[in-house]
């Protein structure tokens, strides 16, 4: 063995989807990194479906790019299908997704890791997290020993004395063929961290030679594709189709004979997996109404050739997996390259970090990812963003960056973490927000680039373009608010969309405002000049569309927001409150919320507990100012 | 809903005695606006804006159209020199409880909001009013009903209407679950369809229940409070000699003011329990003369609009004209009972007008006859349900809740086509009715979702 350097400024624990971004923010800040991986090869892997994005993952990702992560570039590279989804519904909700290459978006990737300077890439496993004084010290490798660090950021997915279930196989490992990380999470243990068990689970991947794609239907993607990267002119990689097929009644036979040999059934796991991703097992069982259930075969690609049968994520015995499959149109004579697998592994219960993701028990140690107990490359990622990002400012003596809820769904993400531990894996819908109509995915960059920006991590251009792009807004708002319309020329739209005629001459705006009428419905000549170019037209006519809705959302906010800023101090004693009642003393003193706005969240804690949580830091407050002296 | 307890600088209203039959009863206003909201309720000699600190001035409580609710005596304090520290408007009124509350309604509309438990006591340990022992017994006090947790909310109410309202919560979710599973996955993971048509019905009927309760909050206001009834009619109808049949009955004018500024003439009568507040406008129609009788006309109208219980009067011995068509259009949807005056002369009102009127009431009020079939139906007019046991609402602060949640309704079923703003309307209806119920745990719309649908890839 060389000469191996033994200290960094930021150690990264798995080379994952938040792993990445977690080595790469502080990196590309300054500091030293060293990321401690299995398999570099892993670096970027995805473990399940092989897409980026989807509803609210979507936005996840324009929000990583617009801080200045890599995710939404990566895919951009890579991705093979782009699809808009919820089209049909309004721009809030919409939600970019893209399939990728598989392969392809690793390697792609590892690049970026490999070549960003100041990162160094292990392969050896973290054994221990090494803490002095309640500070992290650094870590202790299998091969390399100790490691010193200011800041570890632990990112291991879902590795941690990890169980692979097929059939009645049983198998240490976070992926099917891979390792589990034993030790880690029993030093953590050690050092006093709570954990707690989640599953999920994965389809059987099929060998596309033995698919036939004549018996399946076509899904094309969207031609031309919209990027997910602010910072993307256009997607370059050649686009491929998906194909659907779907389940039958024999296929639910098979399933509902070989049930007693899934360990999900068997009861032999005690995890907890996601409803809004059920294995075919559960679906056949819970919804035993449904004649057949939709399966998506999605191309990985690369040179394994391999097909994704999403819809399909199961535990049963290999053979029973090839049975099933084999009576579904398109796969009858299909043949599993790798089986579907259930995977039951630890995470750390969520009191335990604050909203930097940094823990409570030892400072400059962050977890971000499926540690966290949520699910998904994009939810791991936006953590691994925030908390490398965090780690870096820790180091620097920089106050952390912490997004609020209705500035980004990292912040309804991070903030939902810090209020509440997952009882199953956390997925982001858009339903968790409760200010979704601030949150599109298309105004990312409006509502975040200036701080990716400021941070140091997106530059300077691509924010002053969204800056821009937002005055712009305003102005062409302001313009279709004046711009007068004769009654018989909006008459004509109006009753072509089917909606009550006007009496009188009409502002453009107040038009635009019916639901029925849409900008692109209204002639040139009417909407007149000067036009600005078509993104800015865009976000104008959404922006008249929602007015009313997003004002008051925006009321909301503010009148929120001194509760959101007023800081309950690190030491405060809630047991000196005599009212509280017990339920809340019990969450506050867990959950130890850092702000008013946050305790007010957690489950348990009412108005009056709060209210008596105000009148104490009231009174500390009080006394301090006149202990000052004058 | 934290807010409530948190914010601070504004104005606040309670009862600060405590809540029972004691003979006299202290309504107390404080914060910054407290005497501009005294100011919009208390007519008396002088403005409590105006009035000196520690001063007590007599006057009376009034309802927007003047009338009278309760005298009172009112103090006036100045900050610091108050119990919480604030400006402060303090009001003796009489005990009876339906009285405190129209007095704590009356602040609320003029810009007060409904002081949450312990609120006072709050504001005056924060302005040094009472030291830390004290603010400690607040803090138990607080606490006390703290102890059951969300469930106080629930158990605050009749224990029928806390169902009703959980039940109408739950349809209510519902149909969000519904909307926000086709926003949140898309047709091929197994996403509900949206009809817009649907989304609009099922909307209405949640609203529909919701102003079924909010109906009976009258009725239940009515037993306590008293009826606005006001008698309409045109020029030489009857009116007159109606109204006062109607309260020689009981020989209870209070007060009879001349027809010359104010042309309403008020009076009282009791009839099976309930209280009716008579006004006698004048008539519609005929020739307007000077700027007198069309001040009259005007404040007639108002009267109509504000009323509780419209009477129209139909002159049975005159042809029907333009007036008592738009009378009748005017009230129509409205509470309302017509009676066919003049039953003793020839009838020549005939049928036309009466084609919109579900029953009409022939009297003769010089005769006393048919009065007490009217006064039996005026009354029936008002209590219809509320012997019938079903649930209802008294508090304040949950018929402002079940309003707005009716007013979301309403505006959710105009924008159904966009399935988000749609689901915005109904979170902010849902959020209403969970300030009510103490109901709104984070997980349960997607409980509600994943319970329903069969979702996901």
């Amino acid at each position: 063995m060389g000469k191996r350097r033994t200290s960094y400024d930021v150690v990264v624990v798995g080379g994952g989807h938040a792993g990445i971004e977690a080595a790469l923010a502080p990196a590309r800040l300054g500091l030293s990194v060293l990321l401690v991986t299995f398999d570099r090869r892993a670096i970027g892997r995805m473990s399940c479906n092989p897409a980026i994005g989807g509803l609210a993952k979507g936005h996840l990702v324009r929000e990583i790019d617009a801080l200045g992560g890599e995710m939404g570039l990566a895919i951009d590279d890579t991705g093979t299908h782009f699809k808009m989804l919820n089209r049909s519904r309004g721009p809030a909700v919409h939600g970019p997704r893209a399939q990728a290459d598989r392969d392809a978006y690793a390697t792609r990737m590892r690049g970026a890791v490999e070549r960003q300077r100041r990162i160094d890439v292990a392969e050896d496993e973290v054994l221990a997290v090494a803490a002095m004084g309640g500070r992290v010290r650094g870590v202790i490798t299998a091969a390399r020993g100790e490691i010193e660090s200011d800041a570890v950021i632990v990112t291991a997915g879902t590795f941690l004395s990890s169980r692979i279930y097929v059939g009645d196989k049983k198998t240490a490992g976070g992926r099917l063929g891979e390792t589990s990380a034993e030790a880690l999470s029993a030093s953590m243990k050690k050092l006093g961290f709570e954990t707690a068990r989640l599953k999920t689970g994965t389809p059987p991947r099929i060998l596309g030679a033995t698919v036939d794609w004549s018996r399946t239907t076509e899904q094309k993607p969207d031609l031309p594709p919209t990027p997910f990267s602010f910072r993307t002119e256009r997607i370059i990689r050649p686009q491929v189709s998906c194909w659907i097929t779907g389940t039958s009644e024999a296929t639910h036979d098979v399933i509902r004979k070989n049930l007693h040999l899934s360990p999900l059934f068997a009861g032999r796991i005690e995890g907890v997996g996601p409803r809004y991703c059920p294995s075919i097992e559960d679906k056949v069982v819970r919804f035993a109404d449904n004649p057949s259930h939709h399966v998506f075969l999605e191309i990985e690609g690369g040179r394994d050739d391999l097909v994704y049968p999403n819809g399909l994520s199961t535990s049963l015995p290999r053979e029973a997996q090839q049975r099933f499959l084999r009576t579904i149109p398109g796969l009858e004579r299909c043949e599993i390259a790798v089986p579907g697998y259930t995977v039951e592994y630890d995470f750390f219960s969520t009191h335990q970090i604050g909203p930097s993701l940094e823990t409570r028990l030892i400072e400059r140690l962050f977890l971000a990812g499926q540690v966290n107990g949520t699910s998904g490359y994009e939810e791991a990622a936006a953590q691994g963003l925030m908390a490398g990002i965090n780690a870096a400012r820790a180091i620097r003596g920089e106050p952390p960056v912490i997004l609020g809820r209705a500035e980004a769904y990292i912040g309804v993400l991070i903030d939902d973490l810090v209020t509440c531990v997952p009882t199953e894996p956390y997925r982001m819908f858009t339903s968790r927000a409760e200010y979704r109509l601030l949150l599109r995915h298309d105004t990312a960059d409006i509502r975040l680039a200036p701080t990716g920006a400021r941070i140091g991590l997106l530059p300077e251009k691509v924010a002053a373009r969204a800056v821009e792009r937002d005055r712009l807004a305003d102005e062409e708002v302001a313009r279709l608010e004046k711009r007068l319309v004769p009654p018989d020329e909006a008459n004509r739209l109006i009753t072509a969309a089917g909606g009550v005629p006007v009496k009188e001459a009409t502002r453009l705006a107040a038009l635009l405002k019916r639901p029925e009428i849409r900008m692109s419905a209204i002639p040139a000549a009417m909407v007149g000049t000067p036009r600005p170019p078509e993104p800015v037209r865009r976000e104008a006519e959404v922006r008249i569309k929602y007015a009313g809705y997003v004002d008051r959302q925006k009321r909301i906010v503010e009148r929120f927001e001194t509760m959101e800023k007023r800081a309950i101090p690190e030491n405060f004693d809630y047991d000196v409150i005599g009212g509280l009642s017990r339920e809340g003393a019990e969450k506050l003193k867990r959950f130890r919320p850092g702000r008013l706005g946050i305790a007010s969240r957690i489950d348990g804690v009412t108005p009056a507990d709060i209210s008596l949580v105000v009148v104490y830091l009231d009174r500390i407050e009080r006394t301090k100012r006149k202990e000052a002296p004058r | 809903m934290a807010d409530i307890v948190y914010r601070e600088g504004d104005t606040i209203v309670a009862c600060a005695t405590p809540s029972g039959t004691g003979a006299l009863a202290v309504v107390r206003l404080s914060g910054p606006r407290a005497a501009a909201v005294a100011d919009r309720i208390f007519s008396g000699a002088i403005a409590p804006s105006r009035a000196a600190p520690k001063t007590v001035h007599l006057g009376a409580i009034t309802s927007p159209s003047g009338e009278k609710i309760d005298e009172v005596l009112l103090t006036s304090f100045r900050a610091p020199h108050s119990f919480t520290g604030e400006d402060s408007i303090e009001i003796s009124c009489h005990g009876a409880p339906f009285l405190v509350k129209r007095i704590v309604e009356r602040a609320v509309a003029a810009g007060a909001r409904p002081a949450a438990p312990g609120e006072f006591t709050r504001r005056a340990f924060l302005n040094g009013r009472i030291d830390l022992a004290q603010a400690e017994s607040v803090a138990d006090l607080v606490g006390a009903r703290t102890a059951a947790a969300a469930r106080t909310a629930l158990r605050q109410l009749h224990g029928r209407l806390s169902g009703t309202l959980h039940r109408i919560r739950t349809s209510l979710i519902d149909v969000l679950a519904g909307v926000e599973a086709n926003l949140d996955f898309v047709a091929e993971e197994g996403a509900p369809p949206f009809s817009p048509e649907e989304g609009a019905r099922a909307a209405l009927r949640v609203k529909e229940e919701i102003d079924r309760l909010l109906s009976r909050a009258d009725e239940g206001r009515f037993v306590r409070d008293g009826v606005r009834l006001v008698i309409a009619g045109r020029q030489n109808s009857g009116k007159s000699t109606l109204f006062n049949a109607l309260l020689d009955e009981e020989r209870a004018i209070v007060s009879e003011e001349p027809g010359t500024t104010r042309d309403v003439i008020e009076g009282e009568f009791e009839e099976g329990g309930i209280l009716f507040f008579v006004s006698d406008t004048a008539g519609v129609g005929g020739k307007v003369g000077g700027p007198v009788e069309r001040e009259g006309i005007r404040r007639g109208a108002r009267r109509r609009r504000t009323a509780d219980l419209v009477l129209v009067t139909l002159d049975g011995s005159e042809p029907p004209g333009a007036e008592d068509e738009g009378l009748l259009d005017e009230t129509a949807g409205r509470k309302r009972v017509v009676v066919v005056t003049k039953d003793d002369l020839p009838r020549r009102l005939g049928e036309v007008p009466l084609g919109h009127v579900e029953t009409a009431i022939p009297v003769c009020a010089p005769e006393n006859r048919g009065i007490a079939v009217l006064r039996e139906t005026l009354r029936d007019a008002v209590s219809g349900d509320v012997g019938t046991g079903d649930p209802e609402v008294t508090s304040v602060r949950h018929i402002e809740r079940l309003r707005a949640a009716s007013k979301a309704l309403a505006a959710a079923a105009k924008v159904t086509a966009s399935g988000e703003l749609f689901a915005e309307d109904l979170r902010a209806a849902a959020a209403a009715l969970g300030e009510i119920t103490g109901e709104g745990a984070r997980e349960e719309l997607l409980d509600a979702i994943f319970s329903r649908f069969c979702l996901g890839k």
